[in-house]
């Protein structure tokens, strides 16, 4: 695709209002917040990476639908997402201080 | 005379653009700092948590109330994106409930979070007391300062939409506030899990 081309998707994505089903977004964010309440009763060697799974997917939903990052021009996503090698770096680099 | 007769020429080319909304543009840069800045915080509770630094465990914390609180949140950012919806619908009546029902909610939020912070100041951990006491009051203290920006900004939008500054046609101003009141929620679902889950 070239650059007029990625654009003009662009601009038409960001006119673009999508209107994904919002309700069915909330209720999957609460059901998933009551399995993470669950799972936090669970060990520790099981618990940690459900709850991490349960939490980026939360994060995700929101981030996709609610933010529209998922109809919305893909310039906001790499915004948002250009931050996550730094916190993955502070993020291992205090873990193994 | 002569930038009047330019501005007629039939092959003007438009001026460079990534193709998106500048108040947008300007709110994900600002989002994106917000990421670095709370993933510092939390990274460093991260830490004391698992390397097991911290004077007290999550005995000390109420997890159902704020499993309700992080409830509460969710609800509010379900009322702020149908507000949206219903605003570019040209709904004014509904984009106006929503808008006081996501106002209730955030101030519902900080309530019962205010009662959460007595609770545990009554049992001594407190912000200058413990190091567990030190990360858990920054945390989720500049959360909750976020949260009380969000509710004011509300507040302003709602006298605005009652001015009828909004519409179908003109509502990025109310988008904007959208993403940023979501990122709170945001936020908070990783605060939850890692304060109060982990």
């Amino acid at each position: 695709m070239s650059e007029l081309e990625m654009q003009a998707h662009d601009m038409h994505a960001d006119a673009d209002h999508a209107s994904p089903n919002y309700l069915a977004i909330f209720v999957a964010l609460a059901v998933l917040t009551l399995i993470e309440v669950a799972v936090s009763l669970l060990p520790s060697a099981v618990r940690l990476p459900l709850l991490a799974a349960l939490m980026t997917t939360k994060v995700v939903l929101v981030a996709m639908f609610y933010m529209h990052l998922r109809f919305d021009s893909r310039w906001y996503t790499y915004i948002f997402v250009a931050p996550l090698p730094f916190v993955a770096l502070i993020t291992v680099a205090l873990l193994v201080h | 005379m002569m930038s009047q007769v330019s501005l007629a020429e039939p092959h003007m080319e438009a001026p460079p653009s990534m193709g998106v909304n500048n108040d947008k543009l300007g709110m994900w840069i600002f989002l994106a700092s917000e990421v670095m800045f709370f993933s510092s915080l939390i990274a460093t509770f991260l830490a004391f948590k698992l390397r097991g630094q911290f004077e007290v465990g999550n005995e000390v914390l109420n997890i159902p109330v704020t499993a309700l609180n992080t409830f509460i949140l969710i609800v509010s950012s379900f009322t702020v994106v149908t507000a949206l919806e219903a605003v570019r619908k040209g709904n004014q009546g509904r984009f106006r409930l929503m808008l006081l029902a996501t106002a209730v909610l955030g101030v519902t939020f900080l309530t019962i979070q205010g009662f959460e912070w007595s609770a545990l100041m009554r049992e001594g951990i407190t912000a200058g007391g413990t190091l567990f006491g030190t990360t858990f009051f920054v945390l989720t203290g500049f959360h909750g300062l976020h949260v009380t920006i969000g509710v004011l900004w509300l507040l302003i939008l709602m006298m605005l939409a009652l001015q009828g500054r909004y519409t179908a046609e003109d509502n990025v101003g109310f988008e904007i506030f959208g993403l940023y009141w979501h990122f709170v929620d945001i936020v908070w679902i990783v605060l939850f899990t890692v304060i109060y889950l982990v």
